[in-house]
């Protein structure tokens, strides 16, 4: 399937794509995975999400201060880590062409799209693997993907002699229905 | 008879609640910590704890007095003696004392109070390069930590409960030999639990000689140990020799499930004085499932022969349920099983844990059990008060 | 912290510790006491049996001591094999007549500071110990 046809068949199924904005509903489900050593392991999440569109791409960004693990000072020093102060969202775009969206008649898709992670103010490559359902308003996704937080120009983590690997993966559940 | 029982029972809890080894809060999964090697020495968790470790225990163990900006830092109240000696970066080491007072009372026998001496212990861990080296000393009253005992004489009992030498072969697997806390269950604070009495793996003073090995990583964690016996225990023929290990998986930040196995030789029992064959083997399991609360669960097969004899089946088993009240403040209620051949016995425990201070903490039991014998179950309660604290 | 440690001379949930101390043996095995495992209804020996009769209370070491006196002064022999229960303690045999040819278990060194096994750990900690003190110097 062309990308040309994969764009038709999403505008047939979701007339919001048509570069308007989407909405989330219900619950979004934002987290972040880093391991430690001997097991050690943080996991981490955003209340904040977003989705948006460009005539090319979709858009999702997460405000780096909206990441949580659960202790504060942990929090305070990872958006040091990640300086949220200059680089306050982190956002990952993935071209319209690298996604297959539930065709007619189908209730699910999924695939391996290659899109592009932004952190830190450095942008990356990023395999993302995702799978959508259609519902009966709007689309539901699931996508992960890893990434490297050392590429992204951000010292690895060392809190007191315990360090973070910085071979990372995010993961994301959430709902988009067309904007009003 | 039962009253010479119950007197007799009520000497055994007064020895199960002698010294504890402290440090050992598996609630933390609550704190999405499901695995133990970043905050303890030990990768399993219990006794020395890590430079790490330390902060952890003023950002979120204690209760916060100060106001914590986001400039707040756990600073030299986590240092070791309060930041009084500056320790060089391959030694880590720690002091802690742990005392209180316990109440008794039975049907057959007045209520009693009595004073505890529970932990005066010195541990220290040095890392040269993949080396590491850790032991701990301690001096107890007589009689106390039996197991642990290295020394005896008219002025003093020295006590050393883990002793050993490691390698980190790579950053997710640990080689250890020497004495150390067996791989198996839980590992609770309640070391006179069921479920670790009849197991023996308490980290009180049930720790084993032996070649230990332990990889963790990603969700996985597991551990084996092959069992040498107790060194500080002669004649050689009471020495147990087997293994004991675990395996443990993370399915999320807040949910560790896992599997234990234990099976151990001894020519001579020290109980039983018979030659004794002992294998537990069960499930364990650590979760949070809402904020502030954390349960603990476990249920394991007792499998016991002697003198080659068909062996007899038991079980026994933990669950508690603790509430982080608000930072620092916990309440746990717990109920457990014994099943043996002479019964079931069944307790319930209720506790109140006040982490108030910098590396102090107060803690306040009640527990009753329904202890099984030939005739019956007889019941026992024991308040048990306790302070605890560390440099 | 003094009254914490001060505490432990009056510890009463060591009787093991309190018969070695009594009698300047190792500590005896729960065996001593228990048949079987050392839980709730186990303690059906004849010693244990003897020492309850001569007055044993629970959490009660004087009782325990008064009542290794009364077995010594009346030289009470539970197993009925000639020997009394004391002088089996000192002996370092079993006063239950199960096993008087098994050695008695023994933790650690009792009475000397005899060097290396168990006191690997010790040493290592007294050095440790030198260390932090020579730092502070």
């Amino acid at each position: 399937m062309t990308s040309r046809a994969l764009i038709v068949s999403t505008l047939l199924l979701i007339p919001s794509l048509a570069f308007g904005a989407w909405n989330l509903e219900g619950k979004s489900k934002i987290t972040f995975h880093a391991d430690g050593p001997a097991g050690f392991a943080i996991d981490g999440s955003s209340k904040e999400f977003s989705v948006s569109e460009t005539p090319e791409s979709m858009v999702f960004s997460v405000p780096v201060t909206a990441v949580t693990t659960g202790i504060e000072l942990r929090d305070e020093h990872m958006h040091n880590y990640a300086e949220a102060e200059s680089f306050p969202t982190v956002t990952l775009t993935i071209p319209k062409d690298q996604l297959t969206f539930p065709a007619e008649g189908q209730k699910k898709s999924a695939g391996i799209a290659q899109g592009t992670f932004n952190m830190h103010g450095v942008d990356k490559p990023a395999k993302v693997k995702y799978a959508m359902k259609a519902e009966k308003v709007g689309v539901s996704w699931v996508a992960a993907f890893s990434f490297n937080t050392e590429a992204h120009g951000i010292v690895v983590p060392d809190y007191m002699g315990v360090t973070v690997d910085p071979a990372m993966s995010a993961q994301a559940k959430f709902t988009t229905v067309p904007a009003e | 008879m039962l009253k010479r029982l119950t007197a007799l029972a009520v000497m055994l809890l007064g020895l199960l609640l002698t010294p504890s080894d402290a440090q050992a809060y598996a609630w933390s999964v609550n704190h999405g910590y499901t695995t133990c090697a970043s905050c303890h020495a030990d990768p399993s968790g219990g006794g020395l704890v890590t430079e790490y470790g330390r902060a952890q225990g003023e950002i979120f163990i204690r209760t916060p007095w100060e106001e914590r900006g986001s400039e707040w830092e756990p600073g030299k109240a986590a240092d070791f003696a309060f930041g009084a000696v500056d320790l060089p970066e391959w030694l880590i080491t720690g002091a802690t004392i742990r005392g209180g007072a316990a109440r008794l009372d039975t049907p057959s026998t007045d209520p009693s109070v009595f004073p505890i001496v529970m932990q005066a212990d010195l541990r220290a861990q040095v890392t040269v390069g993949k080396v590491r080296a850790y032991g701990s000393l301690g001096a107890l009253p007589t009689g106390s930590a039996e197991e642990a005992r290295v020394l005896r004489n008219d002025t003093v009992n020295l006590y050393s409960r883990e002793h050993w030498l490691g390698v980190d072969v790579t950053g997710d697997l640990v080689v250890r030999a020497g004495r150390m806390a067996l791989p198996y269950g839980n590992r609770i604070l309640e070391h006179n639990a069921w479920a670790r009495t009849s197991t023996r793996t308490d980290i009180n003073a049930d720790q084993q000689d032996g070649i230990n090995a332990h990889y963790g990583k990603g969700d996985w964690r597991a551990e084996v140990m092959g069992i040498a016996g107790n060194l500080q225990l002669s004649p050689a023929g009471y020495r147990e020799r087997g293994y004991s290990g675990l395996v443990e998986y993370s399915i999320g930040p807040k949910l560790v499930v896992g599997a234990s196995s234990l099976l151990t030789v001894a020519e001579l029992d020290i109980q039983t004085l018979d030659q004794r064959t002992r294998q537990a083997h069960g499930l364990q399991v650590r979760s949070s499932p809402v904020h502030g609360l954390a349960i603990l669960g476990e249920g394991h097969l007792l499998v016991d022969s002697s003198n080659g004899s068909a062996p007899s089946l038991g079980s026994t088993g933990w669950i508690q349920a603790d509430y982080e009240i608000f930072q620092g403040l916990h309440v746990a209620a717990a109920g457990e099983w014994l099943q043996q051949e002479v019964g079931t016995s069944l307790g319930g425990w209720g506790s109140a844990t006040w982490f108030f201070a910098p590396k102090t903490d107060l803690r306040v039991d009640y527990i009753h059990r329904q202890n099984a014998t030939s005739s019956g179950r007889t019941p026992s309660h024991m308040v048990l008060g306790q302070l605890h604290f560390s440099l | 912290m003094l009254w914490i440690l001060s505490g432990a001379a009056l510890a009463s949930g060591s009787y093991p510790g309190v018969v070695a101390q009594e009698l300047t043996v190792d500590s005896p095995s729960c065996a001593v006491c228990h048949d079987g495992a050392t839980t709730f209804g186990t303690v059906t020996t004849p010693f244990g049996a003897s020492l309850l009769d001569a007055g044993l209370e629970a959490s009660n070491e004087d009782s325990l001591i008064a009542a290794l006196a009364t077995l010594e002064s009346e030289g009470t022999d539970s197993d009925g094999d000639g020997v009394g229960d004391i002088d089996e303690l000192l002996d370092g045999t079993d006063p239950n007549g199960t096993g008087s040819e098994v050695e008695a278990p023994a933790y650690g060194c009792v009475g000397s500071t005899r060097p290396g096994g168990p006191l690997a750990g010790a040493t290592l900690l007294a050095m440790l110990a030198g260390v932090l003190l020579r730092r502070r110097g």
